[in-house]
Order: structure tokens, then C-alpha cells, then sequence
């Protein structure tokens, strides 16, 4: 038997695999064919106060080994969030992390108060690549990437984790701010900005031109971002990005990540996170590991 | 779900009919609604119901043209089916039909009273399943012609096809104030309502999704220039 249970941020998780903001709504469509507290946790899709209409289709560019999406943070709001969907996912033994965004500061602080002790964890989304105010534009520079954070974690009843993109060169001071801010952890990564373009029309196949790149094509760079942020910040990381088997999982967490969690590899197969877990487990069987947990940080580095 | 290809072959350029052995997933099929089907690639793809066990799909990118390569025997990885159809009431109907919009109206025919189906395609060699309509009267011409939908004189449509037409079809059937259903074809990936990707704009604002409020709407609730 290995022991699969991690703890993150200070929470505790059954086994390391979360439903990704953003693939998993807000649990009600996969709990339809798999009871999901054998999750880890799941993250919801991303809120802000007021709620937010997304961007006009199409919203998805296949690309290879991956996808582009252009969502742009459709969402019903906070309160709604509360209202209609809390209840659902609360019939699981679940910890349920609550992806959040705002324009400003103050629209970060405004919707980590709204749900401060509503939720086991809260994700801060500095890194949409889809949406124009905020998003990617305040988790690429450290000074707006802590102030957030700090406006975020004075509110918040709950530990708080940051989302961060790769799309920056500064990741490692970034990281190394939120921390100092408060942050209990950090998610990694979101989508990389990428385009596509119809040769035929010569139109961009997404309506907003722009989207972000998910999918195994990222997951190099994932792990390449964990490990940066797992040397030189030490703080407990989401990993995610590309994890589409329990062997791409625990490369994350050789990386550094405490828990993975898993978006695009759903929408091929629904089954995706539970599948891993079991890969997961066998691969820690077949590696002689009694705790998932030692994976982590576990790359041998040449020297 | 796991099921065995019965046959895929070719039934016009660039066409083929699929049918599969949907076992137990057989009893949820239902006029419009659609299989979100495994091709090796990131995104399944979307393909709706032509009749129960069978879809017929036009072979367009990179998708179909792996789904063409299967043959009797091999097996499908299969979602669905999924969405939601067409009004189950049996009245008399005009179906719509352009191009590859005629499949899933082909599965409508077979529980409707005398009705008539109208269904265009570019030039007589891609003409297909015209001849498989049940309880119809079946015209086939090149291009659609949004105002003859008032002269068959039956009280409700259903449309399937590009969305132009699509909007036309809303448009007369608005004017003659006549109830009218669309099938909405949109980009997807998860096709169970959960990633937000499939976005449809609806009359009072923002979206729903085509893959679990649709792929059918009533033709009022579409946001046709949004
Ligand atoms: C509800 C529904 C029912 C459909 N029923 C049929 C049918 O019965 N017969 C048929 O021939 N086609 C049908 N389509 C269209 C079919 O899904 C596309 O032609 C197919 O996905 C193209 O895939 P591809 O890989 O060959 O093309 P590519 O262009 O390589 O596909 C790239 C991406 O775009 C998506 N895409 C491209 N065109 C469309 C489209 N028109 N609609 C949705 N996604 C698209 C693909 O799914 C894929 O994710 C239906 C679509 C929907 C949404
Ligand atoms: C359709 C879609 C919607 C997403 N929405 C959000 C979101 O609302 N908030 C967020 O922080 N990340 C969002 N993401 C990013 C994912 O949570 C994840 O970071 C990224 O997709 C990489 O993981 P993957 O390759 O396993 O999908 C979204 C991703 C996809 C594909
Ligand atoms: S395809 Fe995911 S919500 Fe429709």
C-alpha cells in the first residue's frame, strides 16, 4: 500500500491529483459519471465579484499535442458561485479551491473576503492570458504580483495560492514575492499566450486571436517552471500542465510540485484524473516509494 | 465507452457512414443529439446521431480523416450520446437540411407525421441520404431558398445546417411566426458542459453552451449576429 495522501498549503489531500480551474466548471458535469471526492481536490472555475460573459466563439484552436482556449473567464459571480454551486460540491468529502480574479487589487481582496472561510483554499489568478485588465499582465512583474497577493491574503480566511504564468522572464522573483506577501503556495503554470491561424481565410482561428496553449505540448516548460520556483522560492507548488498519465504526474512532482492537477487531459478522457491516480500509485508500487509524498523535489540533477 | 465499428464506407466524395454497436448507450440516443467521438488527437470530435448506431460524417480536417481509417471490426472510444435533441412531439415538420445538416434530420423524419424535408447540397454528386427519409416529402435542390419555407404549410422547422442559413431560416420563420429549432454546430472539447469553450450567443445576453443547453435551440433564443 503507498500512502497517497499529500498535504498542500497546509491542507490536507487524499491523494495528489486536483481537477485544474477551468476544465472541471464547478464539479457538477464530472460528478454525473464519477464520484468526485476520490479527487484530491478541485479547483473551480475562475470568479470574480461580478461575474464575467467570456469572449465570442470560437473559444478552441487544436494544436499539436494540445489546444488553445480563449474562454475568457466566463463566470456567474462570486456571490452565485456561493449560492448555487458551493451546496453541490459540499455532498463530497472534498476540498474545494476557489480560482479567483479581479481587475485591480481591490477586486482580488473583494472576492477573497466573499469566500473567506467558504473554501479550503484560495487560487489567485495573475495569469490569464485571455482576458484584457489583469490576468498575465500582473503575475509577470513581482511588485504587482505581491501587492495582489497582499490585498488578497489580508482578506482571506484561508491559505492562498498563486497562479502563476510562464509567460515571464521573472519567474523566479515573482515567486519569491507572493511568498513575501503571504502567499501559502503557488499553482503552475497557466496557459502559455499562443495564436493559430487559418491559412485558408487568414483569419486567427479563435475569435479573440489570442489563446492559451495547454496540453502535453506545455508540459516541458511546466516542469521546467516548477523546478525554477522549487530551487529558489521553497514553498509548496501546484503543478500543472500537460499531465496526462500517473508518469507525467510524477514528473511534476520529481520537479517539485506537492499535488498535480489535470485540465486539458479530461476532455479526451473523462476519466482522466482517476486514471492517474491509480498510474500514480502503481508507479510509486513499482519504484519501492511508500509516500507519494517523497516524489517531491525528487529529480537527481547531473551535476 | 468501448464499441465495435460495424462499417464505415464511403457514400459520396468525402462522405462516410459510420455505424457502431452502441450497446447500452443505444437506449439515450435521440434526434439531434451527437457522440463525441476518439480520434488520437487532443479533442474528440462532435458528430450527431443520423439514425441510432450510425453517424455520416464529411471528411474536413485532420479528425475525420483519422475516423475514415476505421474499419468493421476496430473499436471506437465513444461519449455520448450527448446534448440536447429535437422536440419529441410527432407533428408534422419542415425539416432544413444544408450539406452535412442532413444527417441528424434524417433520424428526425423517423418520428414524424407527414411531413417534408428540403435539403440542399452543392451539385447532385453530393447528394446523400435523400432517399432514406421516412414520412416525407423530399425535395433536393442547390441552394436554399428561405422563402418557400411558408408554402408547404406545415406549422413547425427544424433546421441543420451552415449557420447563414441557419439565420435565414430564423429570420422567415420569425416573419411567418412559425416555431422554428436549430442545431448549432460549435468548436468543443469537453462536450459535457463543463470547459465553457462551446459558447452559442443568446438573445439577452452572454452564452450558452452548445454541447449541454444545445447543440438544438429554439431559433428565438440565438443571438444570430452575436
Ligand atoms: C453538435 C454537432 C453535430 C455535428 N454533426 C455533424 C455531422 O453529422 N456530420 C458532419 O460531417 N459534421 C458534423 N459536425 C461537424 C464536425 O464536428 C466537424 O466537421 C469536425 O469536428 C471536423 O473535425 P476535423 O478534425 O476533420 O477538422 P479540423 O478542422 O481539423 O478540426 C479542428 C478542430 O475544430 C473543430 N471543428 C472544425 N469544424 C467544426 C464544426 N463545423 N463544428 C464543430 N467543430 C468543428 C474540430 O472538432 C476540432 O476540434 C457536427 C458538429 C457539432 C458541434
Ligand atoms: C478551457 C480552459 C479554461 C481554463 N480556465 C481557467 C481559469 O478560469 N482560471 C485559471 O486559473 N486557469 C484556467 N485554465 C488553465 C488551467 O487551469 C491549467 O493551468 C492549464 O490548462 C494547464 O494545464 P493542462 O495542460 O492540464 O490543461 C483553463 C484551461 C482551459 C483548457
Ligand atoms: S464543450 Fe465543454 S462546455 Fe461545451
Amino acid at each position: 500500500m503507498v500512502d497517497m495522501t499529500v498535504t498542500l498549503a497546509g491542507v490536507r489531500l487524499r491523494n495528489p491529483i486536483v481537477a485544474a480551474s477551468g476544465a472541471f466548471a464547478f464539479g457538477r458535469e464530472y460528478g454525473e459519471y464519477y464520484s468526485l471526492a476520490r479527487l484530491g481536490a478541485l479547483t473551480v472555475k475562475g470568479l470574480n465579484m461580478e461575474g464575467g460573459a467570456g469572449n465570442p466563439p470560437p473559444r478552441v484552436a487544436e494544436t499539436p499535442c494540445g489546444m488553445l482556449n480563449s474562454v475568457g473567464l466566463q463566470n456567474p459571480g462570486v456571490a452565485a458561485f456561493l449560492r448555487d454551486e458551493l451546496p453541490y460540491l459540499r455532498q463530497y468529502d472534498l476540498p474545494v479551491i476557489a480560482n479567483i480574479y479581479g481587475a485591480d487589487a481591490s477586486g482580488y481582496a473583494r472576492a477573497a473576503g466573499a469566500l473567506a472561510d467558504k473554501v479550503e483554499l484560495i487560487e489567485l489568478n495573475i495569469s490569464c492570458p485571455n482576458v484584457k485588465q489583469g490576468g498575465m499582465a500582473f503575475g509577470a512583474e513581482p511588485d504587482t504580483a505581491a501587492e495582489i497577493t497582499a490585498a488578497a491574503v489580508a482578506e482571506a480566511g484561508c491559505p492562498v495560492l498563486v497562479k502563476l504564468t510562464p509567460n515571464t522572464a521573472k519567474l523566479a522573483e515573482v515567486a519569491k514575492a507572493v511568498r513575501q506577501a503571504g502567499a501559502a503556495g503557488v499553482s503552475l503554470i497557466n496557459t502559455l499566450s499562443a495564436m493559430r491561424i487559418d491559412t485558408a481565410s487568414r483569419r486567427p482561428v479563435l475569435r479573440s486571436n489570442t489563446g492559451g496553449l495547454s496540453g502535453p505540448a506545455v508540459l516541458p516548460v511546466a516542469v521546467r517552471c516548477i523546478h525554477t520556483v522549487f530551487r529558489s522560492a521553497d514553498m509548496p507548488i501546484l503543478g500543472m500542465g500537460g499531465v496526462a498519465s500517473g508518469l507525467d504526474a510524477a514528473e511534476l512532482m520529481l520537479a517539485g510540485a506537492r499535488a498535480v492537477a489535470i485540465g486539458t487531459a479530461a476532455f479526451a478522457d473523462l476519466w482522466a484524473p482517476v486514471r492517474v491516480i491509480e498510474e500514480l500509485e502503481a508507479y510509486c508500487r513499482a519504484q519501492g516509494v511508500a509516500r507519494v509524498s517523497e516524489l517531491t523535489g525528487g529529480v537527481r540533477l547531473w551535476p | 465507452m468501448i464499441c465495435a465499428v460495424l462499417s464505415n464506407e464511403p457514400i459520396a466524395p468525402g462522405v462516410f457512414d459510420l455505424r457502431l454497436d452502441m450497446g447500452a448507450a443505444g437506449a439515450e440516443q435521440k434526434p439531434g443529439r451527437f457522440l463525441h467521438i476518439a480520434v488520437g488527437l487532443t479533442l474528440r470530435r462532435p458528430l450527431g446521431l443520423c439514425e441510432p448506431g450510425r453517424v455520416v460524417y464529411a471528411v474536413r480536417g485532420e479528425g475525420t480523416r483519422r475516423l475514415a481509417r476505421a474499419k468493421k471490426g476496430d473499436l471506437a472510444d465513444i461519449l455520448g450520446p450527448l446534448g440536447r435533441g429535437f422536440p419529441e412531439s410527432d407533428e408534422p415538420t419542415l425539416l432544413l437540411g444544408g450539406g452535412m445538416g442532413a444527417p441528424p434530420l434524417l433520424y428526425c423524419s423517423r418520428s414524424l407525421k407527414s411531413s417534408a424535408a428540403l435539403l440542399s447540397f452543392r451539385g447532385q454528386r453530393s447528394v446523400i441520404l435523400a432517399s432514406d427519409f421516412a414520412n416525407c416529402d423530399v425535395h433536393i435542390g442547390e441552394r436554399f431558398p428561405a422563402e418557400r419555407i411558408g408554402s408547404f404549410g406545415l406549422r413547425r422547422v427544424f433546421a441543420c445546417g451552415p449557420r447563414p442559413m441557419l439565420a435565414a431560416v430564423a429570420k422567415e420563420c420569425a416573419r411567418l411566426g412559425l416555431p422554428c429549432f436549430v442545431l448549432m454546430e460549435e468548436r468543443m472539447a469537453c462536450g459535457v458542459g463543463a470547459c465553457l469553450v462551446c459558447a452559442c450567443a443568446v438573445t439577452g445576453g452572454g452564452y450558452s453552451r452548445v454541447c449541454a443547453d444545445g447543440p438544438v435551440f429554439p431559433a428565438e433564443q440565438v443571438a444570430w449576429h452575436g
